[in-house]
């Protein structure tokens, strides 16, 4: 996945962040819970 | 007080503002990094015995380190060395103590109070252990070496929550490298990146297979039958491999991502895991750097006292002692329930059994002959499946209370 | 005796390989059996062998041969 994306051109790349960014968003906006493993000890 | 997790907003402003911060001030990074990481401490205190308790379990072991060297040099007998081992098992046992494992008895008796509970206590511990077992071999090797530092080191809020686990010269030779390529747009774009698709791992994919997984462990806690059982906890030990897996790797990405934007290189600490072909192998690319510091500072002491002890003439038992302790230690590690002492017990035993399998099939084969049969497919898919599955199994007991389950289960 | 033939010596006892000549830059990734374990079963033998200890960061920090013996070397007043 990393690589696949540092080949591709840079109007592409901008496309993919920023739908990774809006399912991002939309997820902890819906208030998705999920703890962070490990945390705390 | 503050809640801090990468899903914060706290964190996320940080993850932006700390690479500006530093580049642009460059001159003064060092002192910058360490307010923002001194405030983060302060914040994500709970109470202001914490802020006491915080301060001494961080500062007392960079004035021990200096102390103990001292001592090293200047006295000679066995004074260094019992003076060391007794700071080292007071570390372990104040670290127990604020822990607070459920099933030690004695802590039952002694007060305690949550708030005393620092965020990110046992990696603290761990890079404090580094620091001072290597001060001697750092100041030979001429690292820098200085108080600001050290708390840089010990307070890196982007690892301060559950690491990776840095050491001490990997941390300062990184921090002050000047050789380093300037940052490209590229490279913006590929730590951008990496940090969405980690928040993308955790809050999407990990969010997901942990419905999943609690779906079914709902199922197996309520249900009966030994078939159907059988087949819920199939179900939910493996979504909740994978859900551990996309969770810890996710946010080792977000660190990792956010960390480069500001200068700074996390060592890696996955490597596809799940295609592991032994237990062995499966902790070398899991957690990484939790494995190499278990392998460094408990696995090697451990055998060299045992082989070159009551182990002298029986290597093989000595190894597969030592193993069965390091990951029980591990294993215990990882909470403060029961359910982790289980885990250690099942990490223990698996890694026993499958050095005393290589060992028989060695034998039987030898050498070469078992490297050629490792080497076919069939042998690698199965033998991944078979770590992938005991791995499973034994995460089930992390974050779920399993150990009940099974025990309401003889009272039915 | 020079350090480096009876170093081998201790090399080919542990691995159980009569072949194995030592050079300077040799590290874990030329021996094939060369692993944590066998690298503190190594240790343990050269303590015995030239009478000296190692302590748990010098173990770790031991990369290849040649640090090997400019180790033992320096723990035995040999240097």
């Amino acid at each position: 996945m990393m690589r696949l994306f540092d080949r591709l051109p840079v109007p592409v790349r901008l496309l993919w962040l920023s739908l990774e960014l809006a399912i991002v968003l939309f997820a902890i906006f819906m208030g998705t819970k999920t703890t962070i493993l490990y945390q705390g000890f | 007080m503050l809640n801090f997790s990468i899903g914060s907003l706290f964190f996320a402003v940080l993850l932006f503002i700390t690479p500006i911060v530093l580049r642009i001030g460059k001159k003064y990074r060092t002192g910058l990094f360490l307010i923002i990481n001194i405030a983060v401490f302060l914040l994500c205190l709970k109470s202001l015995p914490a802020l006491l308790i915080g301060a001494l379990w961080i500062l007392v072991p960079y004035f021990m380190a200096l102390l103990l060297q001292r001592a090293a040099e200047e006295t000679a007998g066995v004074l260094p060395r019992i003076l060391r081992n007794s700071f080292y098992l007071l570390m372990v046992a104040v670290f127990a103590y604020l822990m607070h494992y459920e099933w030690i008895p004695l802590f039952k008796i002694l007060p305690y109070s949550n708030a005393v509970k620092l965020l990110g206590l046992s990696y603290f511990l761990f890079r404090e252990i580094d620091f001072t077992m290597q001060y001697g071999y750092l100041k030979e090797v001429k690292v820098r070496i200085t108080l600001v530092d050290y708390l840089n080191y010990i307070l890196n809020f982007y690892t301060v929550m559950a690491g990776p686990i840095l050491r001490y010269e990997e941390f300062v030779t990184d921090f002050y490298d000047e050789t380093k390529p300037e940052m490209s747009g590229d490279m913006i774009l590929h730590d951008f990146h990496r940090i969405l698709f980690g928040y993308l791992k955790v809050y999407v994919i990990s969010a997901i297979l942990s419905v999943w997984a609690g779906y079914w462990f709902q199922r197996l806690s309520t249900g009966a039958g030994f078939f159907s059982l059988l087949a819920e906890f199939i179900l939910f030990a493996f979504f909740n491999s994978f859900y551990i897996y996309f969770n810890f790797s996710g946010y080792c990405d977000v660190v990792a991502g956010g960390a480069h934007l500001s200068g700074m290189t996390l060592r890696e600490n996955f490597d596809q895991p799940y295609f592991a072909v032994s237990l062995v192998e499966f902790w070398n690319r899991h957690h990484i750097t939790l494995s190499e510091w278990i392998r460094d500072y408990i696995y090697s002491p451990v055998i060299k006292v045992l082989i070159s002890g009551a182990f002298r003439k029986k290597i093989f038992a000595g190894q597969c002692v030592a193993l069965f302790i390091t990951f029980l230690i591990a294993g215990i590690w990882h909470g403060t329930n029961f359910n982790y002492v289980v885990y250690g017990l099942l990490q223990g035993l698996g890694i026993v059994i499958s050095t005393l399998r290589t060992s028989h099939m060695k034998k039987k084969l030898g050498k070469k002959g078992f490297k050629e049969f490792q080497a076919k497919k069939w042998v690698r898919i199965l033998e991944n499946c078979a770590t992938w599955a005991y791995i499973s199994a034994s995460f089930s007991f992390v974050g779920y209370d399993v150990c009940g389950v099974i025990l309401r289960g003889f009272d039915v | 005796m020079d350090t480096k033939v009876k170093l081998e010596q201790v090399f080919r006892e542990v691995f159980d390989d009569d072949e194995i000549e030592l050079s300077d830059e040799m590290t874990a990734d030329d021996v094939d059996a060369w692993d944590s374990l066998t690298h503190i079963q190594l240790i343990v033998a050269v303590e015995e062998a030239f009478k000296c200890k190692f302590s748990t960061v010098e173990v770790m920090k031991l990369k290849n041969v040649g640090e090997f013996i400019k180790l033992i070397d320096r723990k035995t007043g040999n240097a």
